[in-house]
C-alpha cells in the first residue's frame, strides 16, 4: 500500500505532471497533423528524456503516446484526412457529422470516447496486469493464427453492400503485406528488383496514401469542377450529454475491451484495434444502417478502442518486458537507460515505477480534454487557409510523415502510388477499410501460418489443433462470424417471402 | 597565365587545407540503420551525445530503418565521404547481409573509424526445457533429433548462424522457427514453445531464461558461462558495433574522429552508460578495426556459402 501511495505522490510531483501535460500536448499536435504519428512524436521527445528523472521521462513518453493516438481524430473529423493510422476509422463517420455542421459534437464524441476508452484500459491494467500477462503468453502461433482469422472476418462486415469489392480490397491489403522478404527463406517477393522495397512496405505510407492523399485528390477534383467545398468550422469541442449516451454504453465497453485486448497481444497496435472494433460495431450495432452518415456509434467504436490500446499495450510491457507495439518498445528502452531492468523482474524489483506508470497514464488520459481543446483551436487557424493552400499543406505533411517514419525515400513513392490507386478505387465504389485490415494483419498472418506449420511438425492437423482449447474456441468464433450474417440474411428473406 | 593559374591552385589548395584543419565545421549526420530506442540506437545516441561535447558540433542521429538494416547502410554508402555523414553499424548489416541479399555495398565500401562495443553471442535456453546445462542439452537433443525448437529472427542472420555452426560441430538436429523480434521470441521462450535462442546477452538480465554457453575464446567480463573454446569448439562469434564512413574519408577527418571516439569509448562515463544496457565497450582503432572487419566478413562469407551448398 505504501508503494502505491508513493507512486501516486511521484506521479503528482510538479515536474512529472508538467512533463505529462507537455507530452500529451506535443503528442496531440503531432497526431493532429496528417501523416505524423506516435512513432515520430516519441522519436522527437526521446533525446530529451536522457537527462530527466525516470518518472518524468516516463510521464513525457506516455503523454506523447496517449496524446498522439487520440490527436489523429481531429484531422479525421475536420479534414477527412486521418492524422494517424489509428484514426482512419474515425473519419468514416466523424467527417460526415462535421459536414452537417456538427464538428464540435463530432470532436466531443471523439474525445469522450478516447478518454473513457483510455480510462477503461487503465482500470483493467491496474486490476489485472499479472493475470492478463499470463493470458497473453497462451498465444502461440496457432492461437495467433486463429485470432487473426477472426479479425479478418471484419472485412465482410465493414464492406456491407459491396461484399465482392470489399473482399477484393482485403486481398489487395494481404498482398501488399507480402511485399519484401519472406520471413522463412529471406527471398524477395514483388520488389521488381528495387532495393528500396527490399524491406517491405510500411503501414504509415499506405494509410496516408489510401486515406489522406486520395481525399486530397477527391477535393482537388471538386474544387476544379466548381462544386463549392463547404468551409469547415472547427475550434470547439462539445462533449455529448449523459442522455445522448443512452443505448451506447454497452458499445463503449465492448469497444474498449476490444482495444485493451488487442493492445495486450504483442505485435499489433492501435490501428488494428480501431478497425476491428469498427467492424464489430458495424456488424452488431442497432444503428448500423446509419453508419457512414455521421453516426456517433461508429466514432465511439473507433476512438475508444484505439485509446484503450495504450493501457492494454502496457500489460505485457510492464509485466513481461515484451512490448505490445513499436511505441512501448521505445518505452522499454527508456527504462533501460534509467537503469531499470525491463522484463519479468520489473514488477518485483521496482513496483513503484510500474504503479507510477499506471497513475501517469490515467492523468494523461484526463489531460486529453484540455490539450484537445487547445489543439482544435490551433487547428482552426489551419482551416481558415484557402482550400487549395490547405490541401497543399496536407500533401506536404503526408509526404513528410511517410518519409519520417523510416527515413526511406521509397515510402514517398509508395504514398503517392497508393493515393492515386485509392482515388480510382474509391470512384469505383471499393470500400477502403478492408485494404488496411488486410495489410495490418497480413504480415502477422503469414508469419503465424508458417510458424504453425513448423511447430506442427509430423503431428496430424486434427491432433495439433485439438491440443489447444483456446485455438478451438477462436476458430469456432471465426466460423460463426463468417456464417452468421449470411444466415440472418437468409432468415430475413424467408420472413419477407412468407409475409407476402 | 600559367603563373596566375598556379597561384590560383595554390590558394585553393591552402584554402581547402585550412578548411579541413577546422573539421568539423558543421552539423554531422549519424545514420543508425535500426529504429529509435533499439539495441543499436541507444549506444549510438549515447556515443553521439558524448562526441558532440568533444567536437563542438551537433550530431544528428537519423534512423533509417528496413531490410535488416541494409537500407540505412546503403544510404551511408551513397553519401559523400566528407566526414559529415557517418554510420553506426552492428555486425550483421555489414558482414552477413552482403552475402545473403543483393545490396549496393560490399567488403571495400567503407572506411573504419573505430569499434565501439563488443560482446559474445550467447546461447540461451528456456527454463521449461528438460536440461540444466550445455552437456545435458547435447545429450538430450541427440536422443530426440528434430524435436527441440530454436528461434531465429531471420534466415542466415546473427541469431541463426551461430546455432547452425554449433549444431554442425556437435551433430545436433534442431528445428528452426523464424520470429520477427527478440521480444516475440521471449514470449514463446518463457512458455517453453521455444527451447533455444542465440543472441547478445542482453535478454539474460531481463527475462526468465538462462544462458548455456558463450561463443568466445575467453570468458567476457560479467558473463560467467562456459566458452565454446572450453568445449573444444573454436568459434569466436561476437556482436559488435562500430562507427564507419563512406570510403575515402579525408585523413584529417578520420584522425580527428578516431581520437575523439577513442576518448569517449575509453571514458568511465560511456562505460557506465553501456553497462546499464548490458553491453560492453571495446575500442579498436581504424587499422585494427579494418583488419578485424575483413576477417569477420570472410569468415561469415565462408560459413554462409557452406550453408547454401548444404541446402
Amino acid at each position: 500500500m505504501e508503494i502505491i501511495i508513493n507512486a501516486i505522490m511521484e506521479a503528482f510531483t510538479p515536474l512529472t505532471v508538467g512533463m505529462n501535460f507537455l507530452g500529451v500536448l506535443v503528442g496531440m499536435l503531432i497526431g493532429a497533423l496528417p501523416g505524423l504519428g506516435s512513432v515520430v512524436g516519441i522519436s522527437i521527445c526521446l533525446p530529451f528524456t536522457y537527462g530527466m528523472h525516470s518518472s518524468a521521462a516516463i510521464a513525457l513518453l506516455l503523454g506523447v503516446y496517449a496524446g498522439s493516438v487520440s490527436g489523429g481524430s481531429i484531422a479525421s473529423v475536420l479534414l477527412n484526412t486521418p492524422g494517424t493510422p489509428q484514426a482512419a476509422c474515425t473519419a468514416l463517420d466523424g467527417h460526415p457529422m462535421a459536414k452537417q455542421g456538427k464538428s464540435a459534437q463530432a470532436l466531443g464524441w471523439c474525445f469522450a470516447a478516447s478518454i473513457l476508452g483510455g480510462l477503461f484500459s487503465c482500470v483493467v491494467l491496474i486490476l489485472a496486469t499479472p493475470t492478463l500477462a499470463a493470458f497473453a503468453l497462451e498465444f502461440g502461433a496457432l492461437e495467433t493464427f486463429a485470432l487473426i482469422l477472426m479479425g479478418l472476418t471484419c472485412i465482410s462486415s465493414v464492406s456491407a453492400g459491396a461484399q465482392a469489392k470489399g473482399l477484393a480490397a482485403g486481398v489487395i491489403g494481404l498482398l501488399l503485406a507480402c511485399i519484401g522478404p519472406s520471413p522463412f527463406s529471406s527471398l524477395q517477393r514483388f520488389t521488381f528488383g528495387l532495393f528500396g522495397l527490399s524491406g517491405g512496405i510500411d503501414l504509415v505510407p499506405v494509410i496516408v496514401g489510401v486515406f489522406a492523399l486520395s481525399e486530397v485528390i477527391v477535393r482537388a477534383e471538386s474544387i476544379l469542377y466548381e462544386k463549392r467545398v463547404e468551409a469547415m468550422k472547427g475550434g470547439a469541442i462539445i462533449l455529448p450529454g449523459l442522455r445522448e449516451w443512452s443505448g451506447r454504453v454497452a458499445l463503449l465497453i465492448k469497444s474498449s475491451a476490444i482495444g485493451t485486448f488487442v493492445g495486450i497481444m504483442p505485435g499489433t497496435g492501435a490501428a488494428t484495434a480501431s478497425f476491428l472494433s469498427y467492424g464489430e460495431a458495424k456488424r452488431s450495432s442497432p444503428r448500423r444502417e446509419k453508419f457512414g452518415t455521421g453516426e456517433p456509434d461508429s466514432i465511439i467504436a473507433a476512438e475508444s478502442a484505439n485509446n484503450a490500446v495504450t493501457g492494454g499495450a502496457l500489460v505485457p510491457t510492464l509485466a513481461l518486458g515484451i512490448p505490445g507495439d513499436p511505441v512501448t518498445a521505445i518505452l522499454l528502452a527508456t527504462f533501460a537507460i534509467h537503469g531499470l531492468s525491463p522484463g519479468v523482474r520489473l514488477m518485483a524489483e521496482s513496483p513503484e515505477v510500474v504503479y507510477c506508470s499506471f497513475v501517469t497514464l490515467i492523468i494523461a488520459n484526463v489531460f486529453l480534454y484540455p490539450t484537445g481543446k487547445i489543439t482544435a483551436k490551433l487547428f482552426n487557424y489551419l482551416l481558415r487557409l484557402p482550400e487549395p493552400i490547405l490541401m497543399g499543406v496536407v500533401v506536404v505533411l503526408c509526404i513528410l510523415g511517410a518519409y519520417g517514419s523510416r527515413g526511406n525515400s521509397v515510402d514517398v513513392i509508395v504514398t503517392v502510388i497508393s493515393g492515386i490507386a485509392a482515388y480510382f478505387m474509391r470512384r469505383q465504389g471499393y470500400p477502403m477499410p478492408p485494404i488496411v485490415i488486410g495489410f495490418v494483419l497480413g504480415q502477422q498472418f503469414e508469419l503465424s501460418i508458417g510458424q504453425m506449420i513448423l511447430f506442427k511438425g509430423d503431428q496430424s492437423w486434427l491432433f495439433y489443433i485439438l491440443s489447444s482449447p483456446l485455438a478451438c474456441i477462436l476458430f469456432l468464433i471465426a466460423l460463426i462470424l463468417i456464417i452468421l450474417p449470411h444466415f440472418s440474411n437468409y432468415m430475413s428473406k424467408k420472413k419477407i417471402t412468407s409475409d407476402i | 597565365m600559367l603563373k596566375r593559374m598556379f597561384s590560383f591552385l595554390a590558394i585553393m589548395f591552402l584554402w581547402s587545407a585550412v578548411a579541413f584543419a577546422g573539421y568539423p565545421e558543421k552539423t554531422i549526420t549519424l545514420i543508425v540503420p535500426f529504429g529509435a530506442g533499439g539495441a543499436t540506437d541507444i549506444p549510438a545516441r549515447v556515443l553521439a551525445n558524448m562526441m558532440e561535447k568533444k567536437l563542438g558540433q551537433t550530431i544528428v542521429v537519423q534512423n533509417i530503418v528496413g531490410a535488416a538494416g541494409t537500407q540505412g547502410i546503403a544510404q551511408l554508402f551513397a553519401a559523400k565521404p566528407d566526414g559529415y555523414t557517418l554510420g553506426y553499424t552492428p555486425t550483421g548489416v555489414v558482414c552477413l547481409q552482403p552475402h545473403v541479399q543483393h545490396v549496393p555495398f560490399n567488403r571495400d565500401s567503407f572506411d573504419f573509424i573505430g569499434l565501439v562495443t563488443r560482446q559474445p553471442v550467447v546461447l540461451m535456453s528456456s527454463k521449461v526445457a528438460p536440461w540444466k546445462n550445455f552437456e545435458e542439452m547435447v545429450e538430450i537433443v541427440k536422443k530426440e533429433p528434430d524435436k527441440y525448437v530454436v528461434a531465429i529472427t531471420g534466415t542466415a542472420n546473427m541469431t541463426h548462424i551461430p546455432v547452425v555452426e554449433l549444431a554442425k560441430h556437435f551433430g545436433l538436429k534442431l528445428r528452426y522457427i523464424p520470429y520477427r523480434t527478440t521480444a516475440e521470441v521471449m514470449k514463446d521462450m518463457i512458455t517453453g514453445r521455444v527451447h533455444l535462442y542465440a543472441d547478445s546477452p542482453v535478454p539474460l538480465s531481463q527475462f526468465d531464461i538462462f544462458g548455456l554457453i558463450q561463443f568466445a575464446e575467453k570468458r567476457a567480463k560479467n558473463l560467467d558461462l562456459p566458452t565454446t573454446k572450453e568445449l573444444g569448439f573454436d568459434r569466436d562469434i561476437s556482436h559488435w558495433q562500430g562507427l564507419i564512413a563512406p570510403k575515402n574519408l579525408p585523413q584529417e577527418a578520420l584522425d580527428k574522429l578516431a581520437s575523439v571516439v577513442k576518448e569517449v569509448v575509453e571514458s568511465p562515463e560511456f562505460n557506465a552508460e553501456l553497462v546499464k544496457m548490458s553491453t560492453n565497450a571495446e575500442w579498436m582503432g581504424p587499422e585494427q578495426f579494418k583488419t578485424f572487419f575483413e576477417k569477420e566478413f570472410d569468415m561469415y562469407g565462408e560459413v554462409l556459402s557452406n550453408l547454401a551448398q548444404k541446402k
